[in-house]
């Protein structure tokens, strides 16, 4: 190891001592490298005489024997708690990320919320068109069969003026209104079926795209 | 041992190892090293508190085109020297009493034969 790598991990072991302490620390460990390399040792070498960074980390932390710790060391818990060869990045950045991503939810609501809002409008104007349809499918056949109804008296009253033509017409009308009447109503059980299976489908769909979403998160 | 004990042995040792010239770490280390082992750490400890204790005062000087530190006795560290050694020829004679006691009790227990 290189005598500036050796002091770089140094000070960064001693984070949380005071900055002069550490400085003097580092220069003590510096002349003391310099010291043996003046001696003939490389540098590998001198560094490697001094001990690891590890140990000297921990008899400068524990001072055996010695004076108290230099100070009640006002230790960041990662730094304090963490196994030593746990790098301290992987957690930096989860925890500024989750920040981030708070803030973006934050600042995005102007366009997540109102996507979201047309979503769910679209999806209620779909759901709405297709109650439109089915019910003026079910309007048709009623005023379909009303008809039929209506055009028994107008038969009848023209065949009473002695109009025996058009009370005919008036026959025809009826059995055409009452066929397409009769046509729709057995349609329509199908159809209103087809719209509620539909609708559970969609709601369906747009339920599980929610849960997935949250899954994911 | 005990670690007040060895805390005081190795500051007497610092001491001394500063008694005749200004010295500086690593020659204190090398100089203490046929007798006793002192990590680089240990000895800074030893410095900073003879150094509080004004038994020693710290001077800069260059060497070889850098800054080395020289460590230089004071009275106060040339006094603690001496009552180290009046201190060690009274835990001599109580170290002589306590072995002689052993001994003649190690006698008094050896069990005489038949």
């Amino acid at each position: 190891m290189l005598k500036i790598t050796f002091l770089a991990d140094l000070k960064e072991r001693l984070y949380g001592m005071p900055q002069e302490e550490i400085e003097e620390r580092l220069s003590f460990y510096n002349e003391m490298i310099n010291d043996r390399m003046e001696e003939g040792l490389s540098e590998e070498d001198a560094v490697a005489a001094i001990g690891s960074v590890d140990e000297i980390a921990a008899q400068i932390m524990s001072t055996i024997p010695g004076e108290p710790l230099p100070e009640p060391v006002p230790m960041p818990d990662y730094a304090a708690f963490q196994p030593l060869d746990y790098p301290v990045e992987d957690v930096k950045p989860e925890k500024s990320l989750n920040g981030l991503k708070t803030a973006f939810l934050l600042l995005g609501f102007p366009i997540w919320g109102s996507l979201l809002i047309a979503a769910f409008a679209i999806v209620f104007a779909l759901i709405v068109s297709l109650f439109a349809v089915v019910i003026s499918f079910w309007a048709v056949a009623i005023s379909l069969a009303a008809s039929t109804i209506a055009c028994i008296p107008c038969a009848v009253g023209s065949f009473i003026i002695g109009r025996v033509p058009l009370g005919i017409a008036w026959i025809g009308c009826g059995m055409v209104c009452a066929g397409l009447a009769i046509l729709l109503f057995l349609c329509g059980g199908a159809v209103t079926r087809g719209l509620i299976t539909a609708i559970r489908k969609m709601a369906g769909g747009f339920f599980k795209l929610f849960r997935r979403k949250e899954r994911r998160s | 041992m005990d670690i007040q004990l060895k805390r005081g042995l190795l500051e007497v040792c610092v001491l001394a190892a500063i008694a005749d010239e200004d010295s500086y770490g690593y020659k204190i280390i090398k100089d203490m090293k046929p007798y006793i082992e002192l990590s680089e750490s240990t000895l800074y400890t030893i410095l900073k508190r003879l150094e509080t204790a004004d038994m020693l005062s710290v001077r800069t000087a260059e060497h070889e085109g850098r800054l080395r530190k020289y460590y230089h006795i004071t009275p106060a560290g040339r006094k603690r020297i001496e009552e180290f050694k009046s201190d060690w020829a009274e835990m001599l004679s109580i170290y002589r009493f306590v072995t002689k006691e052993d001994e003649s009790h190690v006698e008094n227990n050896i069990p005489c034969g038949p």
